[in-house]
């Protein structure tokens, strides 16, 4: 479990570095991004009205994105550590494989920077961003698992 | 205790600490302390102080957009693609305009609405230095967050559409849209795009971040509103009601009050309205006559039509139907 943590901590301090320095949206941005234009009006409003409006909304999902990257570290951990033949090109695969889905889902809100880079830019540092996020996840699966 | 658990205690400790320190500055530049605040009631001004004015956003953090960094890029159906940056648009002559801004999901008798006096250039100038195509029938608005939005390319030809980059004199702070932002009178406050960076010029139906949500309305619908006295208040002897009202680009032709939920109707004096582009500050002097009271108000735009009576929830298209307070007094 405390390997898990760890890989997940690792995975949350380097995307909010990434946002604050570089303004790479973090993943749950991305994600709301995402989704919410699909979410019909007629939902959206009385369910942030359900959860007490739109600003304990946006803090409610602030807040909850944190334990839930580190809860992905203690998944990704979990999942690694029940293959049997764990072996580094498998885990790099699998993380290729995380990164090209996620491009490939979330690819029109990777134009967006906070820093205002134009939207090529910021396309290729967002991909970039979540590139380093998934290797540093497999990256410190791989550590954990060795040193273990 | 193991070394292995003791080095994991230690990096866990590290990014922890790390983690929470980055969590507290994104904490700090978020949405949470300023979104959403209401300007209504007894202190509403003319022109809005900059740090009053009401915010709407669909972030959780706003953009802090570099001023030399910043580009606005004029594409699609034109027969010449144009960059600017902040330079060229601080070059181009620019005007002041007043303008108030109310969000589509205002209710009725609610403050999110603002009026400020806004600097810029009318974005005529920037789309016709592109020379729009003939088929060229809408324009689709980007921004630095991702936000996007569509208007008609004749609401983006009109004069008063502006690219403005100062409010209230002085620059635009960074939650209202620094460097640059839309400003487009007439319709809800989702049009005038903040941090905007991007505009295609197109002739299909493409909808922006809200409008497939479901947002529809371009054009403000009228409305007024009472902020003085507020819902059961206790009045007694000489009392002036007072309030704004707003219809968009239409301006406001007359204000009327009734203190008896709408059986008779009384016109209200109106004290600020510099123009068509705003609101209008309006005051009833009133003296109760009987120990309970249903105050309502109703206006009339600039074109001579009465603010709708039917009401309506904001959702899809904006609220409508007249504000009503109620109030006790002791005569």
């Amino acid at each position: 479990m405390i390997v898990g943590v760890v890989v997940g901590l690792a995975v949350l301090f380097v995307s909010l570095l990434f946002r604050v320095v570089l303004g790479v949206p973090l993943p749950i941005e991305l994600v709301s991004d995402r989704l919410l234009p699909f979410v019909p009006v007629g939902l959206f409003v009385p369910s942030l009205g359900a959860v007490g409006g739109p600003i304990l909304a946006k803090q409610l999902a602030f807040y909850s994105s944190i334990p839930l990257v580190i809860m992905a570290g203690v998944v990704a951990v979990r999942a690694y550590g029940r293959l049997e033949r764990r072996r580094l090109p498998i885990l790099a695969a699998s993380a290729i494989g995380v990164w090209l889905l996620a491009l490939l889902v979330l690819w029109p809100a990777l134009a967006s920077n906070y820093h205002g880079l134009p939207p090529m830019e910021a396309t290729l540092l967002s991909g970039a961003a979540l590139f380093v996020m998934v290797a540093v996840l497999a990256g410190a699966v791989y550590a954990t698992d060795t040193v273990a | 205790m193991k070394r292995r658990e003791l080095v994991l205690g230690g990096v866990a400790g590290a990014l922890a600490v790390g983690s929470g320190g980055l969590v507290e500055v994104l904490r700090r530049r978020s949405v949470f302390p300023y979104e959403g605040i209401e300007v209504r009631g007894a202190g509403v001004l003319p022109i809005t102080p900059t740090e009053d004015f009401y915010v709407v956003t669909k972030n959780l953090i706003d953009p802090r957009v570099a001023r030399d960094r910043w580009r606005l890029e004029v594409s699609g159906l034109v027969d010449r693609k144009v960059t600017l940056d902040f330079g060229d648009v601080a070059q181009l002559d620019s005007a002041r305009q007043e303008t108030t801004l109310e969000c589509i999901s205002n209710g009725v008798g609610r403050g999110l609405m603002s009026n400020a006096v806004w600097t810029g250039v009318p974005l005529r100038t920037v789309l016709e230095a592109a020379r729009p195509k003939p088929g060229a029938s809408r324009v689709f608005l980007h921004a630095a967050d991702g936000y996007t939005h569509s208007t008609t390319l004749e609401k983006a030809l009109e004069s008063t559409t502006m690219l403005a980059y100062q409010m209230n004199g002085e620059p635009l702070p960074d939650r209202h849209g620094f460097p640059a932002r839309l400003i487009v009178p007439g319709a809800y406050g989702e049009v005038s795009v903040k941090w905007i960076d991007r505009i295609e010029l197109i002739d299909d139906d493409r909808e922006g971040y809200y409008e497939k949500q479901g947002w529809k309305a371009q054009r403000v619908h009228t409305m007024s509103r009472i902020d003085v006295p507020i819902e059961d208040a206790v009045v007694r002897g000489d009392v002036e009601l007072r309030g704004v009202a707003f219809a968009g680009d239409r301006g406001i032709a007359k204000v009327e009050v009734s203190t008896n939920g709408g059986d008779t109707w009384n016109e209200a004096k109106i004290g600020y309205r510099p123009s068509r582009l705003t609101w209008a500050l309006w005051s009833f002097q009133w003296r109760p006559q009987a120990r309970a009271h249903e105050l309502v108000v109703r206006a009339t735009d600039g074109t001579g039509e009465l603010q709708t009576s039917t009401k309506d929830d904001s959702v899809p298209d904006g609220a409508t139907g007249y504000h009503r307070v109620r109030v006790r007094s002791t005569i």
